[in-house]
């Protein structure tokens, strides 16, 4: 599928509350977006969210798209009775990092990854698969 | 300062974790040649789901006061995982210097046997009620998969492998080392001999760490008595001391390779070289590895080399974690720093039998907490000169 280019949503946020922007979160995974937010005050791009910036505290926040490519930050392969999978943080290229799952052979920490979404206890998320 | 301690380690106990609780304590007061009714201050550490299976006990440092018949005038909890039970001695002995209590009771422990026959650990239990949350962000990653704590450091092994080199060998001659100085501790549950074949050989749980890596989660609890009374005891004071608590969820860190015992340790800027013994809260082979670089043994990335070079047994020039550590004892109720704290007391009172550290009287101690090693507490404590 092809990825929707880069974009930037500008909510005129100020002081938005969590659950705006947990609700865009899903929105965005249910079109098939990977959202973010950067903190317009010192630029610091974060996944995990919140109503204002860990790093300086402003709740001037941007809720932002990525382009969905990143790279391998690290990885572990989980060996479990149910099967083995692959626990992983990525980089995003924009800069900020997320966990997620990774498919595919030849995984190491640098290799190129691509967002797709898929559903998981009833809703849909974001997961990797290699590039190339 | 630290009058009375004790340890008592189960594989598994079978009764209830009150009783387990009192023996601990019963035993510690007893060194100490106190009486309850010589207590009158509590730290406590809580950890979910190991006390009889509770998820939660409300007002907890009553109930532990109700079971063992404690009136106090200072209480408090500390919640710090792996670090907690250096910092409820850095408390308590600052609330008997201050002159808030005079006897402080400091209890860590669980049983750990009643979630473990779940197949749960204390980081899992969301999976087992819904009343539970590890973070505010579990919308957006338990649904991964993740094994933490062991998944965690194991994210943390593989870019440390990947950065600085580090081998799946030279963390298994780390836990075969601490294994040496597991073998003539009568704490010790794991005396056999190691190799790093064995290690490397045991199942791989999460790439890279393997089984043998991994502490094994334990019954059991350690009382640690801090008293401005006159005790049988050495006189220990702490030479040394200092927290770090990081906020961030691990992918938000500059990197995951560093643990905040970088900060902890260097509030205290103590000379290493005039530390007798070092013991660092072992969950993980990694996790000590982190440690020996973090508190500036050796800089970072070189700790492969450091492990493989130095004799760090209970008779070498760096002795690490002398009674083999939790890696070998084992883990009371999934996290505690009760062990090294324990270990680090029968050191300085020369009391470690079979294990002995020749003249210790300064010992580096260091816990990480946390399944994203958000807590690191840095302690020296000596034998008053």
């Amino acid at each position: 599928m092809e990825q929707e280019p880069f974009r930037i949503i500008d909510l005129g946020c100020k002081g938005m509350n969590l659950k705006e922007i947990v609700d865009f979160y899903y929105m965005s995974f249910d079109k098939g977006s990977l959202p973010y937010i950067c903190c317009e005050a010192c630029g610091n791009k974060f996944y995990y969210p919140r109503s204002l910036c860990p790093k300086c505290h402003s709740k001037q926040l941007r809720l932002c798209t990525s382009t969905g490519k990143g790279v391998i930050f690290s990885y572990t392969r989980i060996n479990r009775k149910e099967g083995q999978l692959i626990y992983a943080i990525i980089e995003m290229n924009e800069g900020f990092r997320m966990y997620s799952n990774v498919e595919g052979k030849n995984v190491d920490i640098g290799n190129e990854v691509q967002v797709y979404f898929s559903e998981a206890r009833g809703r849909n998320y974001p997961f990797f698969r290699l590039l190339g | 300062m630290i009058s009375g301690f004790s340890s008592c380690v189960y594989k598994s106990y079978p009764g209830s974790t009150f009783e387990l609780m009192e023996e601990a304590v019963s035993k510690a007061l007893e060194m100490a040649n106190l009486s309850y009714n010589d207590v009158d201050g509590l730290l406590a550490t809580y950890l979910p789901g190991t006390f009889d299976e509770k998820v939660h006990l409300h007002f907890f440092t009553n109930q532990v006061r109700q079971y063992l018949g404690i009136k106090a005038r200072f209480i408090d909890t500390i919640d710090f995982g792996g670090a907690s039970a250096l910092a409820m001695v850095y408390r308590a002995y600052k609330a008997v210097k201050a002159g808030e209590a005079d006897t402080v009771l400091c209890i860590i422990g669980g049983k750990a046997s009643g979630i473990r026959s779940k197949g749960l650990t204390v980081d899992s239990l969301d999976r087992y009620t819904n009343d539970v949350s590890l973070t505010p962000f579990d919308d957006f990653y338990r649904i991964y998969g993740d094994m933490n704590p062991v998944s965690d450091y194991a994210l943390v092994a593989m870019r440390h492998a990947k950065l600085y080199g580090t081998s799946d060998e030279s963390r298994a001659e780390l836990a075969v080392k601490q294994r040496y100085n597991a073998k003539n501790n009568p704490y010790a549950l794991y005396k056999n001999d190691l190799s790093v074949k064995d290690v490397l050989s045991s199942p791989l749980i999460s790439e890279p760490l393997h089984l043998l890596e991994i502490v094994y989660p334990v019954d059991g609890f350690h009382c640690f008595v801090v008293s401005k009374r006159n005790s049988p005891l050495y006189k220990l004071d702490i030479l040394g001391y200092g927290e770090a608590h990081w906020q961030a969820m691990p992918p938000e860190l500059q990197d995951i390779v560093q643990t905040p015992a970088v900060e902890s340790s260097r509030e205290m800027a103590y000379d290493l070289s005039k530390v007798d013994a070092f013991e660092l809260y072992d969950s993980f082979t990694i996790t000590v590895m982190l440690q020996i670089e973090d508190i500036g043994l050796v800089e970072k990335g070189k700790v492969a080399k450091f492990v493989e070079d130095k004799d760090i047994s209970y008779k070498g020039e760096v002795p690490i974690n002398t009674g083999g550590g939790s890696l070998n004892c084992g883990q009371p109720a999934y996290m505690s720093g009760g062990i090294i704290l324990h270990e680090a007391l029968l050191q300085l009172n020369s009391m470690a039998q079979g294990h002995q550290v020749d003249g210790a009287k300064k010992i580096f101690l260091n816990g990480i907490g946390g399944w994203n090693r958000s807590h690191s507490v840095s302690l020296i404590l000596g034998v008053r000169e």
